[in-house]
């Protein structure tokens, strides 16, 4: 590759991009930022959890992800009686036409490029824990036989975080399995506008398909590829290191209110994210303004607080965010 | 593909260059903060030398080295250490490069051979060639402090150059650079003193004068001689030999005889009053010996601490002159005859076994009888000035020097303060209940440990 090549990645990159959101966004309205996060956990291999209150179009931003993506989509949605098999698959037994019997696997409808977990905190910890192998190892295990996921594989889980009651609150395990974790907020009243105009009359907005499993493997390539220097390596790393209380980064909340820091994960999504966000800039760099730009949603669901910090009601953002104005970039 | 060689060179260069130019602003900035702080410390300075008396080679001495000691900061303030990460990045953040130049400085030192890298560091040389750091580090345009500290040094070597000498004494010894030790002290007086002065001798050679009258103004004289500094400025010593010679060529000048002569001979006259006489000789002693008047100051000064109540504890009131001692003793001894209902306590030479010379009396030793009358009057004289009866010029050298205590009654006061009331248990509250909203949260956290 040479370096008119790069830059060509470089901008095939940005139009690709750009081309997704601005796709989504015809249909989203109100949500620029969590749209662009999710394509880029999308591109980074990671997975999402959509955390906001009923009717802010959660479920309609990942429906129209999939549409938007020429990619097979399904859709589960966790009730407390869902279990593994109804998400993995299960062997059946099945009649030869010759005589005979035998075990056939049926897909379970985790196996798509797309997967919509519905209220995820709704199943219990077995059900949910079903996910634990396809998010990390893109593949799933029914009795003796592992089953490898399609590439792209993305799990886009959403949760309510009001009705905690009858639910089951995300185990750490997996919570650090999701790449990022994004709030939908209510939407300003401009947004509310276009989305009562595009949903109330008689013409609906369709989207059209962008791009394919193929191109999106490509672009994850292309992401992977920036550098990134030492340096901008380890403000990432101090960052992460800032949120363990035992950490000579620790910030007084963290050291405070954190039980917990952030695992190794979260410096890994942090330089992926990084990288992709300098490539939506055009840069074939990482900068430490790359690192901070998705700080939040990388790092918020990986705190885990103490006791203090859940009576006291602690929200994770503004440690990240005391973090964020305390760890040295240099 | 690896890194082009010249990409690096441009990237290291040019970091190098806008350091260079951003510690140079900064230096150049801070200099003319404290620029003018300093010119104001070198002026103040060089007033002080040249108060102190301190040569002028001395005085531009220390102005070289404080030019030089400026000049040392301020090369080493813009000197150009080794570029780190940290000042690239700080260049990064100035010239708003987001991040592009710390980056490609960082890969310009690798050697790996990374398309990308290379494309990176190739892409940041083009963007520093064209930057230009005087866009983000312009001169630093600072007139008014340059005008001011121009101004001070200017004032400061004007101070040095033309400001007088004012000669002081530096740890007991005159500092004076010019050497005034050879002139009589009569040559340095002041005109007026020296116009009292002759004043006052003509009327004691007419025997115009009562004796207590003279003697009074002799003392004022010798008060005020002691007090001038044997050293005196210049200027003074000038205008004296000045007023001597203008009187010395003055036909009308009446006689020409020097001061000192004519107190040494009005000190001769036989009929006139023992202690006149002693001041009259030690005027006249002080007049042609300025050295003597020094010393005389000094003994003065040690009379005064004692009359303030320190007599026998200084080593000042140790030293005091025997002059001054057979002087109180006299005036004591007339003052003692001229009262008909005073006493003066006399050793007789009887069963107490003593002389019958003045003494503090008793016979306990082999000094018994034998303290000089000033010892005598000097410790009356204290009981003088305790007994409130201070006569400035008799028992009081200086009235200042007396010691004035006042006595005033307190202001301190209290008021009545009301003990608290007992805590009445029916006015408390029970502690308020848990919030709803936390319950969930308490027993998730227990659910979940």
């Amino acid at each position: 590759m040479t370096p008119p090549t790069v830059a060509q990645n470089i901008d095939l990159f940005r139009e690709r991009f750009t081309r997704i959101t601005s796709e989504v966004g015809r249909f989203i309205v109100g949500h620029e930022e969590v749209v662009a996060a999710t394509v880029t956990s999308l591109l980074a291999g990671g997975h999402v959890l959509l955390e906001g209150i009923p009717g802010v179009g959660k479920t309609s931003l990942v429906h129209t992800l999939a549409n938007v993506l020429h990619l097979k989509f399904s859709r589960i949605q966790f009730t407390p009686d869902l279990m593994p098999a109804d998400i993995v698959g299960t062997n059946i037994v099945q009649e030869h036409s010759h005589g005979g019997m035998f075990f056939d696997f049926q897909q379970g409808p985790i196996f798509a490029n797309v997967v919509l977990a519905d209220e995820i905190n709704r199943a219990t910890p077995k059900t949910q824990s079903a996910l634990l192998e396809a998010m990390q190892e893109v593949s799933v295990t029914v009795g003796k036989q592992t089953y490898a996921l399609e590439q792209p594989f993305l799990v886009l889980a959403t949760q309510n975080p009001l009705e905690m009651e009858g639910t089951y609150p995300l185990p750490e395990a997996q919570l650090d399995r999701f790449f990022f974790k994004l709030k939908v907020m209510y939407p300003a009243e401009s947004a509310m506008h276009d989305i009562i105009e595009r949903t109330t009359q008689p013409s609906h907005v369709e989207v059209t398909r962008v791009m394919d499993g193929p191109e999106i493997l490509h672009m994850r390539e292309v992401s992977r590829s920036v550098p990134i220097a030492r340096p901008v390596q380890s403000y990432a790393i101090r960052l992460t290191l800032a949120s363990h209380p035992e950490s000579p980064y620790a910030t007084p909340l963290v050291k405070r209110y954190v039980r917990y820091g952030a695992s190794p994960r979260a410096a890994q999504a942090l330089v992926l994210a990084g990288k992709i966000h300098a490539l939506t800039r055009g840069q074939a760099f990482v900068s430490v303004e790359d690192i901070r730009a998705h700080a939040l949603s990388a790092l918020r669901h990986r705190l885990l607080l103490n006791f203090e910090g859940e009576a006291e009601q602690i929200n994770a953002d503004t440690i990240v965010q005391e973090m964020l104005t305390s760890v040295s970039t240099e | 593909m690896a890194i082009d060689p010249s990409a690096r060179d441009v990237v290291r260069q040019r970091v190098t260059e806008g350091l260079a130019r951003r510690r140079a602003r900064r230096a150049v900035r801070e200099l003319a903060r404290i620029a003018p702080w300093a010119a104001a410390v070198v002026l103040v300075a060089a007033a002080l030398a040249r108060m102190l008396g301190w040569p002028i080679a001395a005085t531009w001495a220390g102005l070289a080295l404080a030019a030089v000691g400026v000049g040392v900061w301020f090369l080493w303030r813009r000197r150009a250490p080794a570029a780190t990460d940290v000042m690239a990045s700080s260049l990064d953040a100035d010239a708003g490069l987001r991040g592009e130049l710390r980056s490609a400085f960082w890969f310009a030192d690798q050697h790996d051979a990374d398309p990308w890298a290379a494309f990176h560091v190739g892409h940041a040389a083009e963007r520093l060639t064209v930057l230009q750091w005087s866009d983000f580090y312009p001169p630093v345009r600072a007139t008014r402090a340059w005008a001011i500290t121009a101004v001070l040094v200017a004032l400061a070597a004007i101070v040095t150059v033309r400001l007088p000498v004012r000669h002081a004494v530096v740890g007991g010894k005159p500092a004076a650079t010019v050497d005034t030790a050879d002139l009589p002290l009569e040559a340095m007086l002041p005109p007026d003193v020296r116009l009292r002065l002759e004043e006052l001798l003509k009327q004691i050679e007419a025997g115009k004068m009562k004796a207590a009258e003279a003697n009074a103004k002799l003392k004022d004289l010798q008060d005020l001689l002691s007090k001038i500094d044997p050293s005196l400025d210049p200027r003074l010593a000038e205008l004296a030999k000045r007023a001597q010679d203008a009187a010395a060529a003055d036909p009308k000048g009446g006689d020409k005889r020097s001061l000192a002569d004519r107190a040494k001979a009005a000190a001769a006259n036989a009929g006139m009053p023992e202690d006149m006489r002693e001041q009259l000789k030690e005027l006249a002693e002080k007049l042609s010996n300025p050295r003597v008047g020094e010393r005389q100051g000094e003994s003065q000064n040690a009379s005064a601490s004692s009359d303030a109540g320190q007599l026998g504890k200084s080593s000042e009131g140790a030293q005091a002159s025997d002059a001054s001692m057979a002087q109180a003793a006299l005036q004591l001894s007339r003052e003692a005859a001229s009262d008909p209902s005073g006493k003066m306590m006399l050793a007789g030479a009887g069963s107490m076994g003593g002389d019958s010379r003045a003494g503090a009396g008793g016979n306990s030793g082999a000094k018994t009888g034998n303290a000089a009358a000033s010892a005598i009057a000097q410790a009356l004289r204290q009981e003088l000035i305790e007994a409130s009866a201070d006569t400035l010029g008799q028992n009081v050298s200086n009235e200042d020097i007396r010691r004035k205590t006042e006595q005033s009654k307190s202001a301190l006061g209290f008021t009545h303060v009301v003990a608290p009331p007992a805590v009445d248990p029916s006015r408390t509250l029970p502690p308020p209940p848990v919030p709803d909203a936390r319950k969930p949260l308490v027993l998730q956290y227990f659910i979940r440990r």
